[in-house]
Order: C-alpha cells, then sequence, then structure tokens
C-alpha cells in the first residue's frame, strides 16, 4: 500500500542520468539566448533613438487629434497594464532587420525584442510582465522568447494545420482571419495567408488593448522573408 | 570555446538535470513532454542569469522561483513559439517506475492535471519535496497563508478525485 507521497514520487519517474549530450544542448541553448538578449540590447538603444526622430504615421482610432503623436517613448512602461485604446500610432522602424522578417512600422513607445528566422517579438519599452522571465519579477521583461504581454509575429507552427474559424480581414489584399481560440483568455491570433501557402501569424496578447483593426494595420507592414522558418509545437 | 561560466554551468547542467526532470514531471501532472520543455526553458533562463544565480544566497531557492516562473509562462504555449530542431532531442529510453503506470496513477496523473499550476507546485513542493511553508512562499512568490490554503485546497480536489482509492486513504 502506498500514500500520495509514494505516488506522487512514482510519477516523477525514475532519476535517469544526464548525458554530455543533453548538456551541450542545454549549454547551446543559454548561449544562444544569451546572445540574442544581448544583440537586443544593442539594437534597442539605437532604435529607440530611431524611432524617437522618425515621422509619425498617424492612426488614430479615437479620432481626436489631441491624442495623436505621443512620441515613441511616452507610452506608461508597463505592458499588462497599458491598453493603447486611447491612441495607437504607428512609427516606421528603421532597427535591425537581419532574419526571417522585417516590419515597416511598429507602435511608438514599443521596442522590437528579437527578430530571428522563427519570430519578431515586440514589446512596450520597459515592460514588466506578470511572468518575466526574471525570478524576482520587478525588471524589464526584455525575453524575446516570452510572449506575455506582448505581440509576436511567426509562421503557423508545422504541428498546428489549416486556418481556424474566426473574423474575416482583409490585410493588404489578403484574406486574413482573425481567431479567439474558444475558451482562451490570453490572445488573439490574426492568420495571413502567405504565396508558401504557410500562415503568417501576429499573436496579440490581450491586455495590450489592440483592437482588430491596429492588428490589421501592423499586420500590413510585416513581410516574411525567404529564411524565415515554421516553429514546432 | 568554453568560459568559466559555461563550465560552470554545464558541470551544474550534469548533476542536477536529472532532479529538475523530475521535479518538472510532476510540476507538469505527468508530462514528460512538457517537463522537458519546462526544464529546457528554466537552464536556459538560469544560463542567462548565471552570475545572479551565483551570487544567490539561497541557490536552490532560486533555482525553484525560475522554475516556477517557466512553469508559468507555459500558460503561453498555445503562443507558437520557436523550438529546436527535434535532432536535439536525445533519443533515449526512458525508465519505467512502476509507481508511474497503472490505473491509480492514472487517476493521479488525471487529478493533478486538473489543479492550476501553482498550486500543484505548492502540493508537490510541500509534500514531496518536504519543503516547509516560508520555502514553498518563496518558491511560489506568495504569502504562507496562501500556501497553507493552496495546499490544503489540492489535497481536498485530490480526495475528491481519488479518494475512493483504498490506496490513498492516508494522505
Amino acid at each position: 500500500m502506498t500514500n500520495l507521497r509514494e505516488q506522487l514520487a512514482g510519477l516523477a519517474g525514475t532519476p535517469i542520468e544526464t548525458t554530455t549530450a543533453q548538456a551541450d544542448a542545454d549549454l547551446a541553448r543559454g548561449r544562444g539566448a544569451l546572445r540574442r538578449r544581448r544583440a537586443v540590447q544593442t539594437a534597442a538603444g539605437s532604435a529607440f533613438a530611431v524611432a524617437v526622430a522618425a515621422a509619425a504615421v498617424a492612426f488614430t482610432t479615437a479620432g481626436n487629434p489631441t491624442d495623436a503623436a505621443p512620441i515613441a517613448g511616452a507610452v506608461p512602461a508597463t505592458a499588462v497594464a497599458a491598453p493603447t485604446t486611447g491612441s495607437f500610432q504607428l512609427v516606421a522602424y528603421t532597427g535591425k532587420q537581419p532574419a526571417g522578417f522585417s516590419v515597416d512600422r511598429v507602435p511608438a513607445g514599443w521596442e522590437v525584442q528579437g527578430i530571428d528566422e522563427y519570430s519578431l517579438v515586440l514589446a512596450p519599452e520597459g515592460a514588466k510582465p506578470r511572468n518575466s522571465a526574471a525570478p524576482l519579477g520587478d525588471t524589464a521583461d526584455t525575453d524575446p522568447n516570452s510572449f506575455v504581454g506582448k505581440v509576436a509575429v511567426m509562421l503557423q507552427s508545422v504541428d498546428e494545420k489549416g486556418t481556424p474559424s474566426g473574423e474575416r480581414v482583409q490585410v493588404g489584399g489578403l484574406a486574413g482571419t482573425l481567431v479567439k481560440k474558444e475558451g482562451n483568455r490570453d490572445g488573439r491570433t490574426l492568420y495571413v495567408p502567405q504565396p508558401s501557402g504557410v500562415n503568417l501569424q501576429v499573436q496579440v496578447w490581450d491586455g495590450i488593448g489592440w483592437s482588430a483593426e491596429q492588428i490589421v494595420e501592423f499586420a500590413e507592414g510585416i513581410h516574411v522573408n525567404t529564411n524565415a522558418k515554421p516553429g514546432r509545437g | 570555446m568554453r568560459n568559466e561560466r559555461d563550465e560552470q554551468f554545464h558541470r551544474f547542467v550534469v548533476s542536477r538535470r536529472s532532479g529538475l526532470v523530475r521535479t518538472a514531471t510532476l510540476l507538469t501532472a505527468g508530462d514528460p513532454h512538457l517537463a522537458e520543455d519546462l526544464v529546457q526553458s528554466t537552464l536556459t533562463k538560469l544560463y542567462v542569469a548565471w552570475p545572479s544565480f551565483q551570487r544567490a544566497g539561497n541557490p536552490d531557492g532560486y533555482l525553484r522561483r525560475v522554475l516556477v516562473n517557466a512553469l508559468t509562462d507555459e500558460k503561453r504555449r498555445w503562443w507558437r513559439r520557436r523550438e529546436e530542431p527535434m535532432a536535439d532531442v536525445p533519443d533515449r529510453a526512458v525508465a519505467v517506475d512502476p509507481l508511474a503506470h497503472g490505473e491509480l496513477a492514472d487517476g493521479l496523473r488525471a487529478a493533478l492535471k486538473q489543479l492550476p499550476p501553482r498550486m500543484r507546485a505548492a502540493l508537490v513542493f510541500r509534500y514531496v519535496y518536504d519543503l516547509d511553508v516560508a520555502d514553498t512562499a518563496d518558491a511560489l512568490g506568495c504569502s504562507e497563508g496562501t500556501v497553507k490554503s493552496q495546499t490544503a485546497r489540492a489535497l481536498d480536489r485530490l480526495r475528491a478525485v481519488i479518494g475512493q482509492n483504498p490506496s490513498l486513504a492516508h494522505l
């Protein structure tokens, strides 16, 4: 007869010795993440300066001229708690665009945290989502692998087939679909078909408060490059 | 070329990864794939924050906080994200534990799965790893009172699901 503790211990499985190959792979992942973080930190500084000087492309949902044209960086530095319902302004992005995706415009006050062959991740500058990668939580989350309170652009996973049903929207002349998955309370995903046959996905965390029109407006400035790769999972 | 950080991290992984996988397996309600994902995510974050980890007064506590944060981050799993090519996953046999299989284990796994992740973590830290309330609260980033209530509710829920099984009569 066993008690709960023994049952749980059994569920955890038998310890298996870690191989050198596993440790090597963990090390490679860690080094890659650190390299990306340092690259983003370097790029973010220059991107910020450029964005401040960039001419604004007004896109104000409220239609109130007094709400328009906040300079980059003027958005409060909280992510999930900083809905942009008052105004939403895209400014030219002239930062580094080295990999799978390129972007014409980004929202004022936002930074590109990572672009590689698999994803493009944006977040409000200085955002501190609740699920920050930092263990103690109260530091800005610049981890491009964390999407909480952010916007992520990528190709549809090879493990996900087809386009779910959703709201039909026009994205630069393409028939896109804005999907709110049943039971999901985290965000919405815009699917945009690509010539390759693979959907582009723009995933928008609910807490940031983008409207459907704003998501589409942003997505129209996204370009999928030939070296973009779909992820798994 | 490896530097000192790399060497330290590599040694850490070799010595601690196995235990992390077991903990992650429990935290993910017995899902080995999710557990591996959780361990990889935790170790990656640990490498990035390695200097802080080295300076931490309580490294085990630090590690548990990273693990719990990574677990909470798994909420975003529906957000398709980049994963390493499958070739990176070692093709190894999984050791079979008799307690990890059978009707009782399946029932326990299903019951665990129904618990919210943080409640599950409170249960695992308190009842599998014998952490005291204070250390569990530190791992979860919550008050000690919350740990007590979460653990009690977790036990109640498990009893409700598998309480009919006599082998779990003395929780």
